[in-house]
């Protein structure tokens, strides 16, 4: 059996992304921890699979700053609707 | 519908048409095909709207939906699409690592400062091209669980596979999609960690 103190940065990678899914025993995720205030690359990867979930569920909020050519036309509306009322 | 929220995807239109038409123009670059992506988007949600269950904001959900089109869109420019057995191992991961099981290559630090908005707008780019560039059934998964929210149980109900294949799945999508983001040239960003 491993010794969850003796993590290489294979078996952190797996873990933490196991860990954003399931969730970890509490002995190995202190273990990940552990691992990730030695290795500063394991603490990396761990930010990396944070900023990937936080892209994911990313939306564009700066609406009141762009263009009138960013926007949907209201032709274009009308058409989505009349598209919609057909649909239904 | 019975139990869900009531819906009038007509007033979508005007309440998240503008929103949604901005997201889709700063990933696919073309007013037109951004046009056709809000349309399909809300064409779709008609269809599925009986699967919203007001868990999330129906601006969320509507995101989401759109999400997936501009994820399938950019597959559908590729010249090769990956398909791959989603029984696979991590056999293939073991090149991210060195015989004693450290990074062969060392993760980078990315550029994604949150105050920097075109640094963000890149990554966001980049991010759903990789998405594109993954296996169909990985991205697949991938986007249900972290663009949709669902849990693993949910994710192997629908797409009958066992909780510890889906893990393996987004495990090896994490990995991909890192590789792909590092390719891309968007670290290192040398912030203070």
């Amino acid at each position: 059996m491993m010794n969850h103190w003796m993590f290489r940065c294979k078996d952190i990678s797996r873990k933490v992304s196991l860990g954003m899914d399931a969730g970890l025993p509490f002995h190995e995720r202190l273990a990940v921890e552990f691992r990730l205030v030695m290795c500063r690359y394991c603490a990396r990867y761990r930010k990396q699979l944070r900023q990937l979930r936080e892209i994911s569920g990313q939306i564009d909020t700066d609406l009141p700053g762009c263009e009138p050519s960013e926007l949907l036309s209201e032709e274009c509306k009308d058409r989505i609707k009349e598209a919609l009322r057909s649909y239904q | 519908m019975k139990d869900g929220p009531q819906i009038d995807p007509e007033s979508w239109v005007d309440r998240y048409g503008d929103a949604l038409f901005h997201f889709a123009l700063a990933r696919v670059k073309d007013r037109e095909i951004a046009e056709d992506l809000v349309q399909e988007t809300f064409l779709a949600a008609v269809k599925a709207k009986d699967r919203f269950k007001g868990k999330s904001t129906e601006k969320t959900w509507l995101f989401g939906i759109l999400k997936h089109k501009v994820i399938d869109h950019y597959r559908k420019k590729r010249s090769v699409i990956y398909e791959q057995d989603l029984s696979k191992g991590t056999e293939d991961l073991d090149a991210f690592f060195n015989a004693k099981g450290a990074w062969s290559t060392m993760p980078e630090n990315w550029r994604l400062n949150p105050g920097k908005s075109q640094e963000v707008r890149e990554f966001i780019d980049h991010f759903y091209q990789c998405l594109a560039d993954l296996p169909k059934k990985t991205a697949e998964v991938f986007a249900f669980r972290e663009i949709d929210g669902l849990s693993t149980k949910e994710i192997c109900k629908r797409l009958n596979i066992t909780a510890s294949n889906c893990r393996v799945i987004l495990y090896r999508a994490r990995m991909l999609l890192r590789k792909c983001l590092e390719l891309a040239g968007l670290g290192p960003s040398g912030a203070a960690e």
